[in-house]
């Protein structure tokens, strides 16, 4: 028998307007799968994660999350039933600091009211000993306590997307969603990127499903890859079967800009 | 006539006045996301300067025939009224809209904000706070032609206006009624007052007020707005300067991209949409009858929410929530008891607030979900 | 003379109160009410009916007292009611809609106030003195008094938000102004946050106007119009949305220079202050749209640390 999935996506399909962006979209990730989800750009994988975190309500099937369904969620109660995600175009709270950004992230789990806040009662006191505790050491799992008092938008490119995980995690998730976590990454900071995701998905007990363009990345760090095109899912396997694919090789030729062994694209800041 | 469609055409032509306001809100709107607050000032600016041209200006002193003269001057105040407007507007964007381009949304509607609150300030200080009766359309009468017309009546009074000279040793102007409206006018009455002066000079002739219909007020507002609408329509949709203003409408950037020059066609946007504002402003002082510089602020903001009811955006949407708008806010305190007329002016905003409700796009707009 | 200044530092510290409850909403949450006279308005005409209907013929100290704490607390619970009557339907709309939703909300109080013959209609409400009554002997004792009990709640005020602020509710707020789909993956209940903060800034819009009402005792619709509601957004801009001293200099700053220093000019250059007024607007907005301090406080800032400060080396200099 196998275990009950943490994840069941349902033959998701979503309109807008005329354009479909995923269609009949199929997917059941097990607790503790490393997943990742590849295709062209415009293929619908960041849809795919709107979808899953409650951005946008699916326009017909439904998806599941420990089997309890999520249609009608907001995506913080979503969050609340322990997904996170990044984003591609990195959404940090800039004018805040390094710190703040992580506890901002431990708000779910705040216990203590307005009232305690502002009484500045033990309830408060205690509690906030506990997150600033909390939210440094992740920063130290990170390698970002020496810039805990900084401007979150000072940081360098690397550091960002570090931060990024770090305020993901911060959440508690059982279910971590990376886009393109690597995006803009020199070779060096890749690799360590690859130890660190192996490094909090044991610690942390989590599943994760991640978006990359740098196949090297995904074909190393994956254990099962979905491959999408024009919304649909047009392969799935062990990176071994998707590097023989007929399919997926057809696909990326059609589209050389996106080849698969060239380098992700430069990073830039969009802004939010 | 009846009650009820004595009511909707009140409504229609009021409704009709906010239509020419919101359609240059919506297009300022469609295009750089701005609340233009100052708009409603534009459409004051425009009622004053119809004021002066008709009051001051002496318009109706052109030689020429009688119903004639009355269509030139009223036109030459249409078009004094649009331009003044338009280029206040036009000058507003520069110094004021511009150099905001890339600021915060806050920043910006809050530079709107004071633009208008500016420009209210200015129209005191320029025009005074106090209320001015609106002039209506008159014909000038040598007084060598006064003969031919013995016996007629008309609908307006007619007089001559001379100076006198107060106790205080300054000169001010006044009018002698030698006609009132309905009797017969006798050429005797001009007599005594041929020996007066204005501005140092013998007069030589008087007037005779031409007031136009209330009912025809009304058909004519509504058949100015058919016109300007088919106008406008054609602009945006026929010319090369209307596909520019839809394209950077769509997409700015993309717009630049192609070449095409954003600013002026922010300009004419801002040009376009204030000289139809300029007009209602016009039409507004001939149809309620006074000007003040503060007249503007609130049928800007009503005119607003036409453009936000109709579809923000939406040319045929600015008419069309405009219309009901009107409609509404006329019907509305006509049926209800007298004690709640004081809410005429509450009515705006409680549509609004439906609207901002039910369906923040408009009835004719399409909403623009935020992208992740 | 120390009259005339206690009477100004008292509306001057109710406009200090207003203005830090609106910052909250705009600057620290990042939303765009244009409605803030509206919550001023329910305040003051709340406790001014309520003193009405409870106040007895001739109050004892300790009635008046009590009706004043009554009053004063209905002020802020109705304003603070009527902060989720608005929130609730309007905090779905984003920035401009917001704006005009919230200004169509402050127009709506002043017309239903100008139309309820109850509250005195265009005419206005005139209340009883209640903790002390204004003669000719007692003048400067009761400005001294009413100035006391302004700043009081500009210091409550200040902790409270300030409290806020720094409790993870508060951050939730920032986050919320910094990037509202992020802040809500990542748990934050948009509606809440958004909410409490229209009810804590409306709350001390209430207060602000149940004092207000208590210290003049005689109020009127046409003092609660959106030119009220302009001015208190001009010292939120103006000192840096998003910073608490910014909006206590600004406050102080624009009051003293129009109500103050204004009146020293002859009565014709007098005549352009609301030009002036305005003009400025336009300019700090052109030249500095972060306002004086930004997101800074006071503290915060280089030429503070310089003047109160020795130099540490982890205060360097910003590129």
């Amino acid at each position: 028998m196998t275990p009950t999935p943490l994840l069941h996506a349902q033959r998701v399909t979503k309109r807008f307007g005329g354009l479909t962006a995923v269609a009949d979209f199929n997917l059941t990730l097990l607790p503790g799968e490393l997943v990742g989800l590849i295709g062209p750009n415009g293929a619908g994988k960041t849809t795919a994660f709107n979808l899953i975190t409650g951005v946008y309500a699916p326009s017909e099937g439904h998806i599941t999350l420990a089997q309890q369904p999520t249609r009608g969620l907001t995506p913080d109660r979503i969050a609340a039933r322990g997904v996170s995600r990044t984003f591609q175009n990195i959404r940090l709270f800039d004018a805040m600091t390094v710190l703040e950004n992580v506890k901002t992230a431990y708000n779910l789990n705040t216990r203590y009211t307005f009232l305690d806040a502002i009484l500045r009662t033990r309830r408060f006191r205690d509690e906030e000993d506990l997150i600033h505790q909390r939210a440094l050491d992740l920063l130290r799992l990170f390698r970002l306590e020496d810039d805990a008092h900084a401007r979150a938008d000072s940081l360098a490119y690397g550091e960002q997307r570090r931060l990024e995980i770090a305020r993901a995690l911060a959440t508690q998730p059982r279910l971590l969603l990376l886009d393109e976590p690597a995006a803009g990454m020199n070779a060096q900071e890749t690799e360590e990127l690859m130890a660190m995701i192996r490094d909090i998905k044991t610690r942390f007990d989590l599943t994760i499903l991640l978006i990359e363009h740098d196949m090297r990345f995904v074909m190393q760090l994956c254990e099962r890859i979905i491959v999408l095109e024009y919304g649909r899912i047009i392969a799935e396997g062990t990176p071994q079967a998707i590097r023989e694919d007929p399919r997926v090789i057809a696909a990326y030729l059609g589209d050389a800009a996106e080849g698969v062994e060239l380098p992700p694209q430069e990073p830039h800041h969009a802004p939010g | 006539m009846s009650y009820l469609l004595e009511q909707l055409l009140n409504g229609l032509s009021l409704g009709c006045i906010y239509a020419f306001v919101a359609l240059g809100y919506t297009m300022v709107y469609g295009i750089i996301k701005l609340i233009n607050f100052a708009h409603g000032e534009f459409f004051m600016v425009g009622s004053f300067t119809g004021f002066f041209v008709l009051a001051f200006a002496g318009v109706e002193r052109l030689p020429l025939p009688y119903p004639l003269s009355l269509v030139v001057s009223f036109s030459l105040a249409l078009l004094a009224s649009a331009l003044a407007s338009a280029l206040l507007a036009v000058i507003t964007e520069r110094l004021a809209y511009r150099p905001l381009q890339h600021a915060s949304r806050i920043a910006v509607l809050l530079t709107a904000l004071g633009v208008s609150l500016l420009l209210q300030n200015l129209g005191i200080q320029v025009f005074s706070a106090e209320q001015k009766g609106y002039p209506e359309l008159r014909q000038y009468v040598a007084f060598e032609d006064a003969p031919a017309l013995q016996g007629q009546t008309f609908d307006g009074p007619a007089y001559v206006v001379f100076e006198v000279e107060s106790a205080l040793g300054d000169t001010r102007q006044e009018q002698a009624f030698i006609a009132q409206p309905g009797t017969p006018f006798d050429p005797q009455a001009l007599q005594e007052h041929k020996h007066r002066r204005l501005h140092g000079a013998p007069i030589d002739g008087f007037y005779i007020e031409r007031p136009i219909d209330v009912l025809w007020k009304k058909l004519l507002i509504i058949a100015a707005l058919v016109i300007a609408f088919a106008a406008l329509w054609l602009l945006v949709h026929r010319t090369q300067l209307g596909r520019a203003m839809r394209a950077v409408s769509y997409n700015p950037e993309a717009a630049r991209l192609m070449g095409i020059a954003s600013g002026r066609v922010i300009s004419a946007t801002f040009f376009i949409g204030a000289f139809l504002a300029g007009i209602g402003g016009l039409v507004w002082g001939m149809r309620y009858g006074k000007v003040e510089p503060f007249m503007g602020f609130l049928p800007g903001l009503k005119a607003f929410i036409a453009a936000v009811l109709g579809g923000i955006g939406s040319l045929p949407g600015a008419v069309v929530g405009g219309l009901i708008l009107g409609v509404l806010e006329v019907l509305i305190p006509a049926y209800l008891p007298s004690e709640y007329t004081g809410y005429k002016d509450g009515v705006a905003f409680i549509v609004l607030i439906l609207i901002l409700l039910f369906k923040p796009s408009g009835l004719l707009g399409r909403w623009e979900g935020e992208k992740v | 003379m120390l009259y005339y200044l206690l009477e100004h530092l008292t509306h001057m510290a109710l406009l200090m109160v207003l203005a830090l409850g609106l910052n909250l909403i705009n600057g620290y949450t990042g939303m765009f009410s244009l409605g803030h006279h509206g919550f001023f308005a329910v305040g003051a005409y709340a406790a001014g009916a309520l003193t009405l209907a409870v106040t007895p013929a001739a109050p004892s100290l300790g009635v008046g007292l009590g009706v004043f704490a009554l009053s004063a607390l209905g002020g802020v619970l109705a304003a603070a009611a009527f902060g989720v009557v608005v929130g609730v339907p309007c905090l779905r709309l984003r920035g401009d809609y917001l704006a005009i939703a919230t200004l169509g909300f402050g127009e709506i109080v002043r017309i239903i106030i100008q139309n309820t013959e109850a509250l005195g209609g265009a005419r206005g409400l005139e209340v009883p003195y209640l903790l002390l009554t204004r003669g000719v002997d007692t003048q400067l004792p009761y400005v001294a008094l009413y100035a006391a009990l302004a700043l009081l709640a500009v210091a409550a005020t200040v902790w409270t938000l300030r409290a806020v602020l720094r409790s993870n509710h508060g951050r939730a707020m920032i986050a919320i102004r910094e990037d509202e789909i992020a802040a809500e993956l990542l748990g934050v209940n948009l509606m809440k946050y958004k909410l409490a903060a229209f009810i804590l800034g409306a709350g001390f819009a209430g207060l602000a106007g149940a004092l207000y009402t208590h210290f003049t005792t005689q109020i009127e619709p046409r003092e609660f119009g959106l030119l009220k509601g302009i001015y208190i957004l001009l010292y939120v801009v103006l000192g840096g949305m998003g910073s608490m001293s910014g909006t206590l200099l600004a406050t102080a700053l624009l009051y003293i220079l129009d109500k103050m220093l204004l009146n020293l000019l002859p009565p014709e250059i007098q005549a352009w202050r609301e030009v002036a007024f305005a003009l400025m607007l336009v300019l700090v907005m052109i030249l500095r749209p972060q306002g004086i301090l930004g997101q800074k406080e006071l503290y915060q800032t280089r030429l503070w640390r310089r003047l109160f400060k020795r130099a540490s080396p982890a205060e360097a200099p910003a590129p």
